[in-house]
């Protein structure tokens, strides 16, 4: 794995990701890109599903991309992904492709939990190789914040909302890692755009694998999420200090739990900062914080059980993340 | 026209701040492993203690907007030309 300085010369001699987008700040989707992007020896082309990524980086007449970018729709990234990787392939059987190329395909959770978890499965079924990037920010942000099957149990959406009759979404959000690792693709990954090394180092396992790659990135939203703009990295690592995200990766069928948090911190301390989960700290929702603490006290022991492998200690993420904790 | 660019040194290492381009996101400041930046009144990002930082580069790789620079020696970032 290279050092940041060797990854900060790698992306002088080729800027992938560039600063002409429109993500608002805080946004986590930028953060995550330019990581794995960067991260990547061989040359890579980019497929991008509709969302916020796209809209916001490809502005006409201007585009943040510096490499090869595909758009087609919402709900195809995955199709699209598999057609391209095709014939690159059957290209470079016949030699007229002289060098390795990566293909990494980004979509949001609704492109990816919703509306393209079938072109998803195909694509992971047959087995093509390349890397899908979901970056998770738990709703339809780019339409305004409407709920997925990403967005957690109870919070607020423009099409969940709070009342006098309704607190949030009322069903709990699938396990997208979970459902990817039960194709038996070589690597899933669980990551979060707080925790910068575990991310790169896992964006670079999952190119190095000779098959399909997944990893689903927990990506802040202030907009959505409500909460201020310059809390983004603290807010994503409360999630993962928590337990409410946490950061494992399935390598070749093997459960490896990249992270343990020493304490594990009370899942309101995740809900208090988001203004999606306001209503929840108001008094008659004290029920509705007990299941929430629950689940993700079940769901934390269950994947516990299920790893085995556990991380080396300490983190290797070690002293950067040290500072605020 | 001039773009500003507020420069800290330490030796021969430099850290080069882009005013412009900073939207005060914080991502710099929380990934900071010295504890280096912070943001200002005016929500743009400053080397408070540059005195501490290890030139490692995590801020300018971690910053969605590319308005930091950490580089060897008085060049011209291609970033912020
Ligand atoms: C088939 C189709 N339906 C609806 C839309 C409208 N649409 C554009 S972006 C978007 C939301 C995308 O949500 P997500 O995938 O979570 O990405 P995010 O905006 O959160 O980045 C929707 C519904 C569309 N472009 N195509
Ligand atoms: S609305 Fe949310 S996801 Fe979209 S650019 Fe803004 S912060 Fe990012
Ligand atoms: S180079 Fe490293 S130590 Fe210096 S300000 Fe940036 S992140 Fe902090
Ligand atoms: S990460 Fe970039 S945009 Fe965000 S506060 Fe730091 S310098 Fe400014
Ligand atoms: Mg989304």
């Amino acid at each position: 794995m290279p050092n940041t300085k060797e990854l900060a010369r790698h992306e002088e001699v080729q800027k992938r990701f560039t600063g002409a987008h429109a993500l608002c700040a805080g946004c986590g989707i930028p953060v995550c890109v330019r990581t794995i992007l960067n991260v990547i020896e061989e040359p890579v082309v980019a497929i991008n599903a509709t969302g916020c990524l796209e809209v916001a980086t490809t502005r006409y007449p201007t585009t943040a991309w510096n490499i090869p970018w595909i758009h087609v729709a919402f709900e195809n990234a995955a199709a699209v992904a598999s057609g391209v990787e095709t014939a690159y392939r059957v290209l470079r059987r016949r030699g007229r492709i002289p060098k390795e190329i990566r293909f990494v395909a980004f979509g949001g959770d609704g492109g990816t939990y919703d509306i393209g978890l079938q072109a998803l499965s195909g694509a992971l079924e047959r087995g093509h190789r390349f890397l899908y990037v979901c970056y998770d920010n738990e709703a339809y942000m780019n339409t305004g914040n409407q709920r997925s099957g990403a967005t957690p149990f109870a919070a607020q959406t423009s099409t969940a909302p709070v009342g006098e009759k309704s607190f949030g979404k009322p069903q709990r959000r699938k396990d997208l890692t979970e459902i990817v690792a039960a194709h038996h693709v070589p690597y899933v990954a669980q990551a979060s755009i707080s925790d910068w090394y575990d991310l790169a180092v896992k964006a670079r396992k999952a190119v190095s694998v000779d098959g399909p790659a997944f990893l689903n990135v927990l990506s802040t939203c202030p907009r959505g999420w409500g909460h201020p703009t310059d809390q983004s990295i603290k807010i994503a690592r409360l999630g993962v200090e928590t337990c409410y995200w946490p950061l494992y990766e399935v390598s070749e069928g093997r459960w490896c739990l990249n992270y343990i948090p020493e304490e594990k911190l009370p899942i309101t301390e995740w809900l208090r900062p988001q203004r999606r989960f306001a209503h929840l700290f108001e008094s008659g929702h004290e029920a509705l914080l007990a299941q929430i603490q629950r689940q993700v006290d079940e769901d934390w022991e269950k994947l516990v059980r299920r790893c085995e492998d556990l991380p080396p200690s300490p983190f290797p993420g070690g002293a950067m993340e040290e500072v605020w904790r | 026209m001039e773009i500003a660019v507020n420069r800290y040194e330490q030796g021969n290492f430099f850290l080069a701040i882009e005013p412009r381009r900073c939207k005060g996101c914080g991502v710099c400041v929380q990934s900071c492993p010295q504890g280096v930046l912070a943001l200002n009144g005016e929500g743009k990002v400053e080397a408070k203690e540059i005195a501490r930082c290890v030139f490692c580069g995590i801020c300018e790789q971690r910053c969605p907007d590319f308005a930091i620079s950490v580089y060897k020696e008085r060049i011209i970032q291609p970033s912020l030309v």
